[in-house]
């Protein structure tokens, strides 16, 4: 049998065979009728519409989960992990922080916990060192304390709750950013081709 | 009122071992009913391209979904089994990664493909090393069936002449290596390293799988009618002569209770969905060991990542990188070879790509100019390792937990042990001794595995053997103390090697069908 007619086939075969339903001598349901209900029985023709993305048309508003301390520091620790190069966007363009903060706002509370403590350990250790929050640092100044990040990566996170922020905020924000739409938007208009981030979804199975 | 249908084989699970029953099955003439878990799905309509910027979570995926699928992204997040639908229990220090897939065709609609034969080393390794149970067969036995398995499936591959990993019917890969290939197998010949091509179904277009390879073969025939969303509950026994009878069965969408008869059944539920469906069926366990020797192969991932300084900048020589290769075993192939661990180990690995940005010890401007330097430049090696067969590792039913379709659902007792944890440190630390003997500058090495599961080849449960007293069926996948009763996955594994076990799976499933068939002819099943 081809391909094609062994799909169709089995596309066209009931939940339960017939054969099967006869085995518990009971009833049948009857088959539904194509179409919803109301439509006479009529195959229902939906119209595809072309849609945009949230992310295009609205503002994320304030933050949700981070603290105004903590998400001052987020943005600054974002643009100095990752800052725009060559024309592509950074973290603070690809609104990276603004993204993480909504996905950190419906995480478990262990990732809440290492980027809440985080943040504020990174704020003290600013106040420490400059006597100023860590957004109100230069990007030379911030990267002095992020010398947890010059040590080799390893599979075990490390103990040190900062450095353990640190690696994790590192990854996130890169991938957040390269992830974005706006990424994706450069790269394309760049002409650079395999901009990534093309996959293919699968829909919910029903 | 339809006359009720005279099955003469149930077979429930369609993936890899399932497909091939019935594609053996119907080939023979037998009327087959085939139930499946998951709905039959139309690989056009259910997928779509999209960029990762309109998924809701970035990619990141919905945070806490899917907490034990490593492989879940939030692309493929719906293909897996929703824990919260299908859960499983395991204590909060021992987890396990049980990776599943409901839909017909089962894990063999995304299994990466890797086709390897089992050697002696694993079907006698009790020969080799004392340790454990020999399986009832040997390759010999076994190589007539993964010989007409492998044309199947479009096995391609290099013949290497090698005792630990046979070769089978190839269509032959002459693809020239890498330079980066014949470095790696020239600086690894102290160690007695073999690199080989790697050994991978080529199947047809997109799959090759049970549902594109196998199934409509089956339904060519006439004689296989497939039964989608039918969630196996329990085997039937007839109470008279205590021969298996059918299956009691629950509609996915719903919920309604069936039952289906046959005149034999065959198990292919994928291994540990077999082995709950049996605990829960009360049925086959006259040994006390349905449910034990739980194993699969340990993975380690990017292993070690190295970066081949030919190739920075960009400058690579022309045929140096690209493409992947395989390792296979090479320790503990002479008897008496002393070491702190028993078995073997083996690795895949590709060149030319790009080491992750987190392997460097930068950020911003100065990783970009790491990672710019790095690309196309990097090596990187995923290890499995053979896990052994132990008693103390089950899967036993929980009582206290059922699943949305009021089934018990499966407790694990599962922990690596020493010597896995042994052989993982060796095989890591040979490896990069290797790439460092080849001249490459090795940025990370991570002996440190996944938890057991992560491999997707859970193996044993139900294993077989010559005694009744050990293990669950007989070396036709027959369940000793059940006639008519065949379990044809990876549960009946006595040892897994470090080989994925897809064409070993294939190959028993092959043999156990035909056995089936000539011994009903024979009136021998009761």
């Amino acid at each position: 049998m081809k391909r094609r007619r062994f799909f169709k086939a089995i596309a066209a075969a009931p939940a339960v065979p017939a054969v099967l339903l006869a085995q518990q001598q009971q009833p049948v349901t009857p088959p539904r009728q194509p179409g919803g209900p109301g439509s006479g029985g009529l195959p229902t023709e939906l119209p595809k519409l072309e849609t945009g993305i949230a992310d295009e048309v609205g503002e994320s508003p304030a933050p949700k989960f981070f603290t105004a301390p903590q998400f001052a520091a987020m943005k600054k620790l974002s643009a100095i992990l990752m800052p725009s190069i060559n024309d592509a966007p950074g973290a603070i363009e690809a609104k990276a922080p603004e993204f993480l903060d909504f996905l950190l706002s419906q995480s478990p509370g262990d990732r809440k916990t290492l980027y809440r403590a985080g943040l504020d350990a990174l704020n003290a250790a600013a106040q420490r060192k400059f006597t100023k929050p860590f957004a109100g640092l230069t990007d030379d100044q911030g990267g002095t304390l992020l010398a947890p990040l010059k040590d080799k990566w390893n599979f075990d996170a490390p103990a040190d709750p900062l450095a353990r922020f640190l690696w994790a905020a590192k990854a996130d924000v890169r991938n957040a950013t390269l992830n974005s739409k706006e990424y994706a938007s450069a790269q394309a208009s760049g002409g650079r081709r395999g901009f990534g981030g093309v996959g293919l979804y699968w829909f919910p199975l029903d | 009122m339809a006359s009720i249908p005279e099955y003469d084989v149930l077979i429930i699970g369609s993936g890899a071992s399932g497909g091939m029953a019935a594609h053996t099955l119907t080939k023979l003439g037998a009327k087959c009913v085939m139930l499946d878990a998951g709905p039959q799905v139309d690989f056009t309509r259910q997928r779509t391209l999209k960029p990762v910027y309109e998924l809701p979570f970035r990619g990141f995926g919905k945070p806490g979904k899917l907490p034990h699928v490593n492989q879940a992204n939030e692309f493929n997040a719906n293909q897996w089994v929703d824990e919260t639908q299908v859960p499983y229990t395991h204590p909060a220090n021992a987890p396990y990664n049980w990776v599943r897939v409901r839909m017909l065709g089962g894990k063999s609609n995304f299994w990466a493909r890797m086709s390897f034969r089992l050697s002696d080393y694993e079907f006698k390794a009790k020969d080799f090393d004392g340790f454990g149970d020999n399986w009832p067969i040997d390759h010999a036995t076994l190589a007539p069936f993964y010989s007409r398995v492998e044309p199947v499936f479009r096995v391609s591959g290099r013949k290497e002449g090698l005792a630990q990993l046979p070769d089978g019917e190839f269509i032959e890969d002459t693809s020239p290596d890498s330079g980066a290939m014949k470095r790696i197998a020239e600086a690894g010949k102290p160690w007695g390293v073999t690199v080989t091509k790697i050994r991978r179904a080529l199947g047809n277009g997109q799959l090759a799988s049970s549902f594109n390879l196998l199934l409509p073969g089956a339904v060519e025939t006439g004689n296989l009618t497939i039964v989608p969303n039918a969630v196996a509950r329990e085997v039937s026994v007839d109470k008279k002569t205590g021969l298996a009878n059918g299956c009691h069965f629950v509609d996915r969408q719903s919920k309604r209770e069936f039952h289906v008869k046959a005149k034999a059944v065959i198990v292919a539920a994928s291994c540990l969905e077999s082995t709950r469906l049996l605990l829960n069926s009360k049925i086959a366990n006259s040994s006390g060991v349905l449910g034990h020797y739980l194993q699969d192969q340990f993975y380690v991932s990017n292993s070690v990542v190295a970066i081949m300084p030919e190739a920075r900048n960009g400058k690579a020589p022309r045929g140096f990188t690209g493409g992947s290769g395989y390792i296979p075993r090479y320790r503990n192939l002479k008897k008496g070879e002393k070491r702190d661990y028993i078995r073997g180990f083996s690795f895949d690995f590709s060149t030319g790509g790009t080491p992750d940005a987190k392997y460097f010890p930068s950020w911003g401007e100065q990783l970009q100019k790491d990672l710019d330097g790095a690309r196309g430049a990097g090596f990187s090696a995923t290890l499995m390792g053979e896990v052994l067969p132990r008693y103390e590792n089950f899967v036993q039913i929980d009582r206290n937990k059922v699943d949305a379709y009021g089934i018990p659902v499966l407790n694990f007792q599962c922990k690596y042990t020493d010597n896995e944890f042994k052989m993982s440190k060796d095989a890591v630390d040979s490896l990069a001794e290797i790439c460092e003997a080849a001249k490459f500058e090795v940025i990370h090495k991570n002996e440190k595995m996944f938890p057991p599961g992560h491999s997707i080849h859970e193996l044993g449960t139900c294993r077989m053997g010559d005694n009744p007293k050990t293990s669950v069926l007989n070396q036709w996948n027959q369940t000793h103390d059940v006639k008519n009763l065949f379990v044809v996955d990876g549960s009946s594994f006595v040892t897994g090697g470090s080989q994925n076990p897809t064409m070993t799976i294939l190959a028993l499933s092959m043999r156990a069908s035909e056995y089936l068939f000539d011994q009903a002819k024979k009136k021998n099943l009761g």
